[in-house]
């Protein structure tokens, strides 16, 4: 289980716990450990994404879908500071992580990325073992323990130890894309982080590999909180307990901007939704 | 699969379900004409145009596995899909019903099952459920949610006629227990079909609001 530690500082500070969120839709009995009031994200001048506000429910899966440009990827990274590098980045509004605004000034980035880890498009594995990969994470971050633990659990945790067990100190570039994947998963929850940000961790592989992570999805939902983005409607109804409809459109000075139409329970948004723009394009009423 | 081929199956479908709710209404009105003007050819009627009924059911329920596969629709298409699997079984029971009664009227043809002092209340039931009958189907093609509310309102005039039935045949019935069962049965078959054309209402809520209401 993930610590409830939420210091994100490189100091000590006061960590402040927002109450459980309740939105249209969301079940009050999950607390939100995630809360974005008014988000709204630029790169330069350009405000990419604008005013976004939804919760992020504890131990459940949000999925955020909708048109290319509409934003979803953004406001995925924008969860885990991973726009930070890119130049001109920057966010308005509030991303709070336990009542804890992480964009403030005495927040450590790194500490939020290991506290909201992320799994990308592509499997990324770095050029090393299949054990490397996992345990680079824990030297860096200093984890004590038996290593060795550590990344048993952890590639158990992600369904993979049983394939690479016996071929722990082989190059991750041998496994498959799949298995590539779940070792970018286990990598990421080896640091023990409480949210796993995934950004359309399927759409590089095949329906069989994209069925063992969307059951691994549903098996880590018991210790993370889980925030995914796809172009795949069917998965993020499959896999997700709340889904967020973003679109983008054109303001008056002929500007796109991705906005956040609709945030309810999945059940809910796939078979009765409220707005129309949501309506139109989950049945597939483009343009 | 594009948005063009899949609103063509489900007019196709929707257009299947019109005609279904046409001719449910159609095998009531023949079944009364039947039964009141002790018709044999109209009853033969309804006996034939119920297996058009069984098998316009049949061709939705083949329809359904394959749009869900191809389409896998969603939001007011999936609420269609499901609505028209349950609307199809209501119809096809509309027929059934209207069978029934054409059945009875036949069993005793030529000699007439209604008789006289009967004959204003089981006239008033066979116009009541004939109305239920025209309003569903209005109410599957235009989806009017108020409409098919209201709907609910007008089978209360089937039932108040099956009711004012029931109680002729407790009161001293002097055309023998033979009579009364028939009749008892006949207002049955009536109140079942209304009830059925109120389920295809309720499912036109549920298609149009997404709510479902008892």
């Amino acid at each position: 289980m993930a610590s409830n530690d939420t210091n994100l500082t490189t100091r000590p500070s006061v960590a402040v716990h927002a109450p459980g969120t309740t939105v249209s839709g969301a079940d009050s009995a999950n607390a939100s450990v995630m809360q974005l009031r008014d988000v709204s994200v630029y790169y330069g001048s350009y405000e990419a994404v604008r005013g976004t506000t939804m919760p992020i429910q504890q131990n459940q899966v949000t999925a955020m879908i909708g048109p290319s440009g509409c934003g979803k990827s953004t406001v995925l990274r924008a969860l885990n500071r991973m726009n930070d590098p890119i130049p001109g980045a920057r966010v308005s509004g509030d991303v709070l992580f336990h009542g804890q605004d992480l964009y403030a000034k005495d927040v450590d980035p790194i500490q939020v990325r290991r506290r909201i880890g992320m799994v990308f498009q592509k499997p990324n594995p770095f050029p090393k073992s299949i054990y490397d990969n996992v345990a680079y994470g824990l030297r860096i971050n200093g984890i004590k323990g038996r290593l060795d633990d550590h990344v048993e659990e952890a590639l158990t945790k992600a369904a993979l130890w049983d394939e690479v067990k016996d071929k722990l100190r082989k190059s991750a570039l041998a496994l498959s894309g799949g298995q590539q994947q779940r070792l970018c998963i286990a990598r990421t929850i080896a640091v023990k982080p409480e949210v796993i940000l995934m950004d359309e961790p399927c759409s590089a592989l095949d329906p069989i590999a994209t069925a063992k992570i969307e059951d691994l999805i549903f098996e880590l939902t018991n210790d993370y909180t889980i925030v995914i983005v796809t172009h795949n409607m069917q998965q993020a109804a499959r896999v997700s307990h709340y889904t967020a409809f973003f679109t983008a459109e054109v303001d008056e000075a002929q500007e796109r901007h991705g906005r956040l139409v609709e945030f309810s329970q999945t059940g809910k948004l796939f078979t009765n939704p409220a707005d129309k723009r949501t309506e139109d394009y989950i049945t597939g009423r483009f343009g | 699969m594009s948005r063009d081929s899949f609103d063509e199956q489900l007019d196709r479908l929707t257009g299947v379900l019109a005609l279904m709710s046409r001719d449910a209404g159609s095998a009531i009105r023949g079944a009364s004409t039947a039964l009141l003007e002790v018709d044999r050819d109209a009853a033969e009627r309804v006996l034939a145009g119920d297996t058009v009924l069984d098998s316009r059911r049949s061709e939705v329920e083949a329809m359904i596995p394959e749009v869900l596969v191809r389409h896998q629709p969603v939001a007011s298409d999936l609420r269609l899909v499901v609505c028209a699997l349950r609307m199809a079984g209501a119809l096809e029971r509309m027929g059934d019903l209207a069978v029934h009664v054409a059945k009875v009227a036949l069993r005793r043809h030529p000699i007439g099952v209604v008789p006289e002092p009967a004959m204003p209340v089981m006239t008033a039931l066979a116009e009541a459920a004939a109305r239920v009958a025209d309003k569903c189907a209005v109410v599957l093609a235009t989806r009017d949610r108020l409409d098919a509310m209201q709907l609910g309102l007008d089978d209360d005039e089937v039932d108040a006629a099956q009711e004012r039935l029931l109680s002729l045949l407790v009161s001293g019935w002097p055309y023998g227990v033979e009579s009364a069962i028939d009749l008892a049965l006949l207002g049955r078959y009536y109140e079942r079909y209304a009830d059925q054309a109120v389920n295809v209402a309720r499912q036109v809520v549920y298609l149009v609001t997404g709510t479902i209401r008892l």
